[in-house]
């Protein structure tokens, strides 16, 4: 695919989500409006295992988290932009303090290790009855006074916002080299000189803001919460959006969230039986048979021509005998 | 001249025959009903008898006229005990089916995502089987709650508990969910005022199936009474540990397990431990007209709607009432508009199958209107109502 088509197709994609209320009823706006807010949570996926390499099964922890410090001081009376702010910085905290931890841990450990923090907030939900009126559920919860137009046009604003600084430092930064780096060889990157635990905690702390800010926007939209709403099942659904996703790219993240999101809903006319369920999981299983990059994956395919010609110019342009040059473009 | 007379008078009375009577046209005034229910996942196999008890109301109030000037046509969607699709689920009644009134859920977690959307979008909604506390009043003036809420069941179970039972000491054990977690502080706070001493208090997780080691811990501290509110599932596995450990202990349950399914899993080990547990409704020879009634007219469509056999249970009968309530409504009302359904709701005083419903002030179901059984497992693995 060549540039022009390539920003034709990214201009396209945008317009087509802006373009969104005026194509759609209140009930799929609605279904559009939380895929872009679970497009955060899976975002914190790809900083954390598609950039850095760390596999969590505890994110729905950190949404969770941020939902009910957003929902329960909310109730409390506290103005909803100040509870937000605390809805983001709380998990940022507790995803630092359980980074101490679990960056040191690799591989299978950590991904037990952080299922033990999603079952921890999970219960802790569920039995601080005072505080979070537990299993009954919380309402009552204030929001900002949005019409769902305006949810979805903000929503839509922080989720292509957060898919560009994604892209950003994934392609384009020093950062995402470190981050890489970690992530294919701890040892060649911290004989380069990289503090390997500092990079898995700051990609621990990101993870946990981008999952934290979900749970904030979810409280704020939904305006109820449960604790079923966040356990460790919860965490399994925002990582096989991940992979479905491809792990790693951004722009499959958001793809595959508003696709994960949408199918079962749009399974309802299957009828209200386990059909759709079945016909939800064999699409899911055929999206990783013949996708095994995931939706990311596909989109390299068909950019990738492009880069690797763009490539193969940049090295024809340097100097005879520069090979760095080449590779380093 | 008088050809033609006879010839429009004769035209006149055939458009007369042949045009529906005012009444007629009028009771087809359509109400869109949404009935949110568990139809698959885990709690499927109460959502869909449910379903069939919805039907059956709505198709008898069509019939007989009870609601008035309209015809309710109900619109079923998948709830799966889970807040997520319920609240997917509602939304959708709401904004692409039009439903003018809810009826739903089954879990008290899912009923607040509900309860939630209906509130926002001012639509009238009946919560007829989740119990936890307070979820009509939290969640504003549409919302109203047609069962007996958890605080109201367990004083009505502890105080037929220190009539039924004599002790001075007892065990508490509860699953990790809203109603054990209420159970819990609600049974605690009976027993410490009338001086019963808890020696035991132990909650434990849905998902966690070995009791061994509670039940041990039981036969350290000896109570006379073991209380617990446990669900479905995991109460028969602790029924059959505790039933293999040998204890004699009297074993006292919360109302959750249903019965009739209960009794195929552990029937007959509860029936050896005499296990007694709180239910509003038991299929027994002593029950009201009205609801053998029910059963005899139920019971044949369900098993001709599911293919087998589906014994009454109260959550079919309240799904039933709640349809019947939203027809009363509707006939006092005489209108669709939520505030005036709303305000006919408040005003209700509907006899129904189970119980007769009127609402408090916080939109909560007056609970004097239900009657509440213990029940015992007997030792051929049948049911009785403890007399």
């Amino acid at each position: 695919m060549s540039d022009a088509a390539a920003w034709i197709v990214r201009v396209v994609f945008v317009a087509f989500l802006a373009a969104t209320p005026f194509m759609v009823d209140a009930y799929w706006l609605n279904m559009a409006i939380l895929a872009l807010i679970y497009a955060l949570v899976v975002y914190s996926i790809t900083v954390l295992t598609g950039f850095a390499g760390l596999l969590s099964f505890g994110q729905a922890g950190f949404v969770g988290l941020g939902a009910y410090v957003y929902g329960v001081m909310t109730v409390k009376g506290v103005p909803p932009a100040a509870a937000a702010a605390w809805g983001v910085v709380l998990p940022t905290a507790v995803g630092f303090l359980l980074g101490l931890p679990a960056a040191r841990l690799r591989g299978h450990y950590m991904a037990i290790g952080t299922l033990g923090f999603g079952v921890l907030v999970a219960q802790l939900l569920n039995n601080m009855v005072d505080v979070t009126r537990g299993p009954m559920g919380l309402l009552g919860i204030k929001s900002f006074g949005l019409d769902r137009v305006s949810w979805f046009y903000c929503v839509l604003a922080i989720a292509m916002a957060v898919l560009a600084a994604l892209e950003h430092v994934d392609r384009r930064t020093f950062l995402g080299v470190v981050l890489k780096s970690v992530k294919y060889d701890e040892i060649s990157a911290a004989a380069c000189g990289i503090g390997v635990f500092g990079v898995k905690l700051l990609a621990f702390s990101a993870a946990a803001f981008l999952a934290g800010s979900c749970g904030v926007l979810l409280a704020a939209y939904m305006r109820f919460l449960t604790p079923d709403l966040f356990l460790s099942a919860e965490s399994f659904r925002y990582l096989m959006m991940a992979v479905v996703g491809g792990v790693g790219s951004a722009t499959g993240a958001l793809i595959s969230a508003l696709i994960l999101t949408g199918i079962p809903e749009a399974l309802r006319a299957f009828g209200e039986t386990n059909v759709r369920l079945l016909v939800y999981g064999l699409m899911v299983l055929f999206v990783l048979w013949f996708l095994p990059g995931g939706i990311g994956g596909l989109l390299e395919r068909l950019i990738g021509p492009r880069r690797k010609r763009r490539r193969s110019a940049t090295a024809q342009a340097a100097p005879k005998g520069d090979a760095v040059a080449g590779r380093a473009s | 001249m008088k050809s033609g007379a006879q010839l429009l008078l004769a035209a006149t009375l055939g458009m007369a025959l042949l045009a529906p009577p005012a009444l007629a046209q009028t009771a087809q005034t359509p109400v869109k009903i949404g009935v949110i229910l568990p139809l698959t996942g885990n709690t499927a196999w109460g959502g869909r008898p449910a379903k069939v008890a919805a039907e059956m109301a709505a198709e008898e109030a069509n019939a007989q006229g009870l609601a008035g000037k309209f015809k309710l046509d109900l619109v079923f969607a998948d709830g799966a005990c889970d807040p997520r699709t319920t609240y997917a689920s509602a939304e959708k009644l709401l904004n692409q089916d039009k439903v003018q009134f809810l009826i739903g859920e089954w879990c008290s977690s899912a009923s607040v995502a509900m309860a939630q959307v209906a509130a926002d979008a001012k639509v009238p909604t009946l919560i007829q089987i989740s119990t936890a506390d307070f979820i009509a009043k939290n969640a504003g003036p549409y919302i109203f709650q047609s069962i007996m809420q958890n605080r109201e069941i367990q004083d009505r179970e502890a105080k037929l508990l220190l009539e039924k039972f004599k002790f001075t000491t007892a065990a508490i054990l509860v699953e990790n969910n809203d109603f054990g977690l209420s159970f819990r502080q609600n049974i605690s706070r009976v027993f410490k005022e009338k001086g019963i001493k808890v020696v035991l208090d132990i909650p434990q997780d849905r998902q966690d199936t070995n009791w061994y080691s509670i039940i041990t811990q039981i036969q350290g501290a000896k109570p006379d009474i073991v209380v617990a509110s446990i669900a479905a599932g995991q109460a028969a596995n602790f029924v059959k540990q505790y039933s293999e450990s040998n204890l004699t202990i009297p074993l006292f349950f919360d109302y959750p397990p249903p019965p009739y399914i209960f009794e195929k899993q552990v029937g007959q080990q509860a029936g050896k431990l005499g296990l007694v547990r709180g239910a509003f409704f038991l299929k027994d020879p002593d029950m009201p007209p009205r609801e053998q009634a029910f059963i005899g007219k139920f019971e044949p469509r369900v098993e001709q709607a599911l293919g087998e056999k589906h014994p009454t249970v109260h959550w079919d009968i309240v799904t039933y009432d709640a349809v019947m309530m939203a027809a009363d409504a509707l006939t006092r009302s005489g209108s669709v508009k939520p505030d005036d359904l709303a305000a006919a709701l408040t005003k209700t005083d509907h006899q129904g199958v189970l119980a007769r419903y009127r609402f408090d002030a916080d939109r909560g179901v007056n609970p004097e209107g239900f009657d509440f059984l213990f029940i015992r497992n007997t030792l051929g693995g049948g049911l009785e109502v403890v007399k």
